[in-house]
């Protein structure tokens, strides 16, 4: 699934305009480790390298680990129809419910 | 029990029908998965069919298959129509339609698919992942056709694969992965971002003779210094071809076809080995040592 830990790493690497190089010279990591963290699903890095990269890209390690928002007591009803798709924004929940309300009109 | 078809039985029947159905038409392909899904199982399986297919602009999403709500009949496959490129979308149906042929007994509410982004197409990927994306595949290209068009000893341009891209309604990866599992050539696609591989798939005789990477649960490998992938500035409107020596990919020379493609931010390079190899390569300095002898003596006018 999403390596949304990684996706972000990335892409606030990428907007800070750094190398792969630089980003891991300025976290005393190896290049590699930075790469395995942004595309590969390695264990998660000890709050201490997290804490070090978080600063360097001027964010936080909350918003870094954030996982999308808490299930609402709405779409815990929905958790039988949805179990397995609790990270998906919830615009896009909306949007299949009210796919789902239609269905039939072209079947 | 038809929920015991393998996914490559499954591709097969379909692909008679409508090989029955199109001939040799034009419009045999690219496969119109949505109108099979729901017209084949309308038939198949009356009281429990595909009754809808629909997209919308859905971020984070790819595809899945739900369950009708109570007081509808059968099985929905919903997708991101928002996904870069069409030919993704169709593989997605078509995979969804795999989970409902094959799966939809083990998994009474329905099966969600991710996003399921060409990075990990390839590797680490559940059975059931697997089994779908297999059928995707047979089902959008059968092996008979895309033979006709790639033949199994020729060696193809990217733009010979994207042709038929083109021609399936998939990705240029998809097609290349599926071109891969029936060449009798040894060459090896190679997906890299930023200097690493990301995935890498060999053809069964590249494979056999060791030209390979294996990339699941390993640290990562850093593509060749001296290689396309690690020079994109030598990539002229991001696509290039280089020949290299022994220990550029590989302890043997060969070609390497690339493309950066910016909408999925990795680089595509396909590797071109020779044909034959050789026993080793002390054989090989032999071999030369003979050539060298019978030209010294041409140049030289001896016999
Ligand atoms: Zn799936």
């Amino acid at each position: 699934m999403q390596n949304t830990l990684g996706e972000k790493i990335r892409k606030l690497r990428k907007d800070k305009g750094y190398t792969l190089d630089k980003l891991a010279e300025l976290t005393e990591s190896s290049k590699s480790y930075i790469w395995e963290l942004e595309n590969k699903n390695p264990p998660r890095p000890s709050a201490e390298k997290l804490a070090k990269i978080a600063d360097k890209l001027d964010t936080t390690i909350e918003f870094l680990l954030d996982e999308g928002e808490s299930v609402s007591a709405e779409e815990a009803a929905d958790a039988q129809f949805y179990r397995q798709y609790r990270k998906m924004d919830s615009s896009t929940k909306e949007k299949i419910r009210r796919m789902v309300k239609l269905w039939g009109d072209d079947a | 029990m038809t929920e015991s078809f393998s996914p490559q039985r499954w591709a097969n029947t379909l692909t008679l029908l409508l090989n029955g159905v199109h001939g040799a038409a034009a419009e045999r392909f690219p496969v119109q998965v949505p109108e099979l899904a729901k017209e084949y199982s309308r038939h198949r399986f009356p009281d429990d069919p595909v009754s809808l297919v629909a997209g919308d602009i859905l971020p984070t999403f790819d595809g899945a298959l739900y369950k009708a709500p109570p007081g509808k009949k059968g099985w929905g496959i919903i997708y991101n129509s928002a996904i870069a490129s069409r030919g993704r979308i169709n593989f997605t149906i078509a995979h969804e339609f795999g989970h409902y042929l094959l799966h939809r007994l083990r998994f009474p509410d329905g099966l969600e698919c991710g996003q399921q982004d060409m990075m990990r197409w390839d590797s680490e990927y559940r059975q059931i992942e697997a089994q779908a994306n297999e059928f995707a595949a047979s089902l959008l290209m059968p092996l008979d056709d895309f033979r006709r068009q790639i033949d199994g000893k020729t060696k193809p341009t990217l733009d010979d694969l994207g042709g038929c891209a083109e021609r399936y309604g998939v990705s240029l990866v998809a097609a290349s992965l599926r071109w891969l599992q029936y060449t009798e050539r040894r060459s090896v696609m190679v997906v890299s971002r930023d200097g690493y591989v990301l995935w890498a798939r060999s053809s069964p005789t590249a494979l056999r003779t060791g030209a390979y990477f294996k990339t699941a649960g390993r640290p990562p490998i850093a593509v060749p210094t001296r290689s396309l992938a690690a020079q994109p500035d030598l990539l002229e409107k991001s696509r290039g071809q280089m020949t290299h020596d022994s220990d550029v990919w590989f302890a043997e020379p060969c070609e390497e076809i690339a493309l950066a493609s910016d909408q999925y931010d990795f680089t595509i390079s396909l590797l071109h080995l020779e044909r034959v190899i050789r026993t080793s390569r002390f054989d090989e300095a032999e071999d030369d040592e003979d050539a060298f002898d019978v030209m010294t003596r041409r140049l030289t006018g001896g016999n």
